[in-house]
Parts: C-alpha cells; sequence; structure tokens
C-alpha cells in the first residue's frame, strides 16, 4: 500500500514540490508552463552517484516517470537493454526507459501519495538491485509479474509456439 | 551511518563491503579458542618433565605468552588458497651466561618435538615453528637475564644457517602494550558494525586436534588465565587485517622481501583513529606509508623504526636491506601502497559489480566470493520483503541487519517491482 490510505485525496503539485524540497534538498524542482513537474537530483544508494530526473503531471500522466540520467542504464556483457529488469520500457529508445518502481494494478502508489516518500526512496532501492542484479545476474528484491520485458518476450513465444504445435 | 562528511562523499557503502572482507580473513571467536588452547599446551608440554627446558621454566609467572599479531589482535588468514593461521610465541627464560647463542632455539627445538597435533617442528632463523593443520605457532625464546628495567624487555637470539650467530634486543611484550594501549578497544559504534558482519559473515576454520580441542572450542567460557589478550576491534587493527591481506597476496608472486608485520602494526598505531570510517582508515595508513618509503628513496635513506617500549628494539631491523637491493625493497612497497590507494579511490564512487572485481582483485577471488555471497544474502528481500531503510539526502540504502541507529534513517514503504512496455502503441 502507498503511504496515504484515502485514495481519492489527491495530492496537490504545491505540496509534491514542497515536500520534495524539505527532504530531498539537492534535487532542483520545477513546474513547466503545462504544469508539468520536473524534478532533477542526485541519488547515492550505494558508492555509485546517479544523476535522476522525475517528470509527473498531475492529469496527464498517471505514474511518476523516473529516468536515470547520469551514469545511463547498461545492460549485463553481452545482454539487451530488454533484460535489464522492472522497466517502463521504451521500444524506440530504450535508454530512455523508466522504472517501474510499483504495481499499478496494486494501488501501490496513487496520487494521494507523496512522490518524496515513494518515488524517491523506491528509486534509490531499485538502483542498489539494479547494481546486485549486474552482480549476481538475479534481481532480490519483492517483484510482481515479468521481471523483465525480454523474459515476458520469451514466455509470450513459447506460449505461441506451444499453440502452433498444437494447431498442426 | 558517518555523520560527519557531505552524505554525497560518504564512503559508507565501501565500508559495508570491507567489513564483510574483515570479518572473513579473521580468526573467529571459536578458532581463537583453538588458538589459545595451543598456548595452554605450548606451556604444559614445554613445562614437562622430559622437556629439556623445564629446569628454566620454574617461577610461577607467566613465563610464555602470545606476541604479534595474536596479541594485538590482528590475525588473518594467509594465501590465496589456504586457509591458515599464523601466531606468535614468546618463551621467556634465564639464560646461562655460557650458552652459544644456537644453544637456546637448539634446546627449544630439541623441546618442542612430539607436540600433539604438530605435524612438523621446523628450525627458524630466530624461532622455532610448529606446523599444525592450518596454523603455524612461531615460537622465540627470549633471555631475560639481564634484568633490564622495562617489563619483559630481553634479548632474542638470531640464528642463521651461515654467518654467525647474535643476539637482538626486543620487547614483544611492550610493543603489543604499546599498540593496544594506542588503538583501545574500538569505539562503540564501530564495534557494533563488525559485530554485525561477523555475525552474517565469520567462519570457523581451525580443526581440532582432539576431543579436549573441541570442547575447549565448544565451550565459551573457560576458567583458566587467559593465554590471548583479548579481542581489540578498534578501526585501526581492522584496517591492518585489511593491509596485511593485500599485502599478502601481492608479494605471493614477487621475490621481493616485503616489510615485517610488526613494522605494518607500528605504521597502524602511529597513523590513530580517523572519524570518517574504514576505507579512510586504510586509505590514510597505505598513503602515508607509501610517502614515507618515496621520502626515504628520495633522500637515500632507511625506515629505523624503533619499539617505542624499548627503543633498542629495532623492529625493522632486516627491511630493508642495505643499498640498491633495499631501495627497491622500498620502491616496489610503495609501488603496492599506492596501487591499493588508487584502488580504494576507485571503489569509493563504483557500481557493486565493479566493486567486487576489485575485491577480488586487492584481497583475492576466494574471499571475494565469499563476500559477494553474504551481500546478496543480505539484500536478499524474494521470500521476506522485511524492512529497508534509506538515508536522506543521498537516499544511501542499508539493509536492516546493519541497522543499529533506525532513527538515523528512514524506512523505505512497502512496493513491488513490476514491468511494462510503452511506445508503438502497446502499452501492458
Amino acid at each position: 500500500m502507498g503511504m496515504n490510505a484515502s485514495r481519492s485525496f489527491r495530492r496537490s503539485s504545491d505540496a509534491q514540490l514542497t515536500a520534495m524540497r524539505r527532504q530531498w534538498p539537492d534535487f532542483d524542482g520545477r513546474r513547466m508552463g503545462d504544469g508539468t513537474l520536473v524534478w532533477q537530483g542526485p541519488l547515492k544508494p550505494k558508492a555509485q552517484l546517479y544523476g535522476i530526473a522525475i517528470i509527473w503531471h498531475p492529469v496527464n500522466i498517471a505514474l511518476p516517470y523516473v529516468v536515470v540520467r547520469d551514469p545511463p542504464l547498461r545492460p549485463r556483457p553481452g545482454g539487451t537493454y530488454a533484460e535489464i529488469p522492472h522497466l517502463i520500457f521504451c521500444r524506440e529508445e530504450p535508454e530512455f526507459s523508466g522504472l517501474c518502481l510499483f504495481d499499478p494494478e496494486g494501488r501501490e502508489w496513487t496520487p494521494a501519495d507523496l512522490i518524496a516518500d515513494t518515488t524517491v526512496p523506491w528509486t534509490a532501492e531499485w538502483l542498489v538491485y539494479y547494481e546486485l542484479w549486474h552482480m549476481t545476474g538475479e534481481w532480490l528484491a519483492p517483484s510482481v509479474g515479468y521481471e523483465s520485458v525480454a523474459r515476458k518476450m520469451l514466455d509470450d513465444a513459447a506460449a505461441v509456439r506451444e499453440v502452433l504445435n498444437d494447431v498442426h | 551511518m558517518n555523520q560527519l562528511v557531505n552524505p554525497f562523499q560518504q564512503a559508507d557503502a565501501l565500508d559495508e563491503v570491507l567489513l564483510d572482507v574483515a570479518a572473513l580473513i579473521e580468526l573467529s571467536p571459536r578458532d581463537r579458542r583453538i588458538a589459545e588452547n595451543r598456548y595452554r599446551l605450548l606451556k604444559l608440554h614445554l613445562e614437562r618433565k622430559s622437556s629439556p627446558l623445564a629446569p628454566y621454566l620454574i617461577d610461577g609467572e607467566s613465563l610464555i605468552y602470545a606476541q604479534g599479531s595474536i596479541a594485538t589482535s590482528t590475525t588473518i588468514v594467509s594465501g590465496t588458497e589456504d586457509d591458515r593461521f599464523d601466531v606468535d610465541a614468546i618463551v621467556e627464560i634465564d639464560v646461562p651466561s655460557h650458552w652459544g647463542n644456537d644453544h637456546a632455539l637448539d634446546l627449544l627445538e630439541e623441546a618442542l618435538q612430539g607436540f600433539p597435533g604438530a605435524n612438523e617442528v621446523v628450525r627458524c632463523t630466530r624461532c622455532v615453528q610448529l606446523r599444525f593443520a592450518f596454523m603455524h605457532m612461531d615460537v622465540t625464546i627470549m633471555d631475560r637475564s639481564a634484568r633490564i628495567p622495562v617489563a619483559r624487555a630481553g634479548e632474542i637470539f638470531h640464528s642463521p644457517d651461515r654467518d654467525e650467530s647474535c643476539r637482538v634486543a626486543s620487547n614483544p611484550w611492550g610493543f603489543t602494550l604499546w599498540f593496544r594501549n594506542g588503538v583501545g578497544i574500538g569505539q562503540d559504534t564501530f564495534k557494533e558494525l563488525l559485530r554485525r558482519h561477523r555475525a552474517t559473515v565469520g567462519r570457523d576454520r581451525l580443526p581440532f586436534l582432539d576431543e579436549q580441542e573441541m570442547l575447549v572450542a565448544k565451550s565459551d567460557q573457560v576458567d583458566l588465565p587467559p593465554m590471548i589478550p583479548s579481542h581489540i576491534d578498534a578501526q585501526e587493527a581492522v584496517a591492518l587485517k585489511l593491509l596485511k591481506r593485500f599485502l599478502n597476496l601481492r608479494y605471493e608472486g614477487l621475490a621481493m622481501k616485503r616489510p615485517p608485520s610488526i613494522y605494518l602494526a607500528k605504521r597502524a598505531g602511529d597513523v590513530g583513529h580517523t572519524p570518517h570510517g574504514l576505507a579512510a582508515q586504510l586509505f590514510i595508513l597505505a598513503d602515508s606509508t607509501a610517502k614515507i618509503m618515496r621520502d626515504h628513496t628520495g633522500r637515500g635513506t632507511r625506515p629505523d623504526e624503533r619499539n617505542p617500549s624499548y627503543p633498542p628494539d629495532r623492529i625493522n631491523d632486516r627491511w630493508p636491506a642495505e643499498g640498491l637491493s633495499g631501495v627497491k625493497e622500498m620502491t616496489v612497497f610503495a609501488e603496492q601502497l599506492e596501487y591499493l590507494c588508487e584502488r580504494l579511490n576507485r571503489m569509493v564512487r563504483a557500481p557493486l559489480d565493479e566493486m567486487a572485481r576489485i575485491i577480488d582483485d586487492l584481497f583475492g577471488e576466494r574471499i571475494g566470493k565469499a563476500q559477494r555471497e553474504a551481500l546478496a544474502t543480505r539484500y536478499d528481500r524474494r521470500q521476506d520483503s522485511g524492512t529497508l531503510f534509506a538515508a536522506p539526502r543521498s537516499g544511501a540504502i542499508a539493509a536492516a541487519t546493519l541497522v543499529s541507529k533506525p532513527e538515523v534513517y528512514r524506512e523505505i514503504p512497502r512496493h513491488h517491482f513490476h514491468s511494462m512496455i510503452v511506445g508503438d502503441g502497446d502499452e501492458r
């Protein structure tokens, strides 16, 4: 569950900006002309320093979109971007994929929750497990559904093969 | 978490990895009890009726005691492939004035024959070595007959195969006291952190010699006076263990004499404590020592380190050598230390997979593999999501098992990572 039990409640843009400024003072937050909120700032979950961008619009963007800007995400040696676990995978430009930080069906985040309380610590957590995945080849954090887009595609292809075999 | 520096400059993540390595290379509490039991056996064996040294071990005072790394709590495993510990003991006696300089070691060698559980008894230049499975004990005779007015100062014997034998001023007891008093028993926060790492990473290695030793090892308390000084968990001592492990591996493939451990211990004591954590402690120790070596080679001098408790005891009397070969020894030593500093500087901002490769390189692949397993186990929350903490500002992530002050962190709200595809109209 998210941080706020009242699901009909929505945090205002000002409340999100204020909470981010208070809790993550090294992030630079701004409201764009169309009301989109953008934060950029550093996180250092283990030894590596990362530059993060968070984008959200209270009406047009349902979920806060988090991108790792610096250093860019990298696949494991010899692997592909689609194998990186728990992304909002962008087919056209995989390096701009967002981080899939929670289960939308489980309503683990709603606009009633503060990005500062949820999205940012979840991003730091994602980055540690991403580093551990590079080290071990396994995603060691709690998750639901497919670990990666590549794995889903493999499973889909296997399912199609099975159906085709039955048809023949 | 070290709160003294900018959170983005902290080395807590590297400290976490180095503390794992330290817990992996040290003697476990059980192994310490086994080692302690062997010091007791040494006393019994040398005092037995048929021992040629028995007539000289007569007063009630403890004349046999631990020295070196076991006394400074800095014993570590030797070698890349085996888990051997090397420990040292001193046997103090009044050496009769008519004995030649080889005779005391001759008698010691004879007296140590038949030592229970020892596979071999080997005569060395200044000691006799008892070789057990996974453990060597170097036993040194010290002549205290001169009654030097410094606690337990005396002379040991230098008895090479070739060349003249001689006596060497020595006071290992005093050096141990100097080191222990200087570094103290360790700061509470650091000790607690180390305890938490040991609880998950530490391992027992020494096999039992017999049933009696098994009983001793399993018992938390032994109703006998201690033979090994109590354990100390000072950050300086832990940094010294890491430096020794690193140098053990670096010198393994070098046909070059390395500085004695006691010289490194003296440096660790001289450097003192830094409040910036273990990685910083190790860096300062290596960096300052490299600079001393470079300074000596630049000026054409050699280090002449003295035992602070007894200055006639020249603790690096056999290293470096005189002349050009000594310059080469100091240069190579400085190069190793500078390499360590460069690697620490890299690790302090590296992702975990790169850090793991460097740990393999610095401390050995076997230790590195065990460290990676420990780290992965610590953060594996697939079965039990448990609690995870994030630090303010930096978002530094800490496993619940390592957090002793949860108030410094914030608990991360529970959730599940997920996957989806966006683009080309296919959103899932």
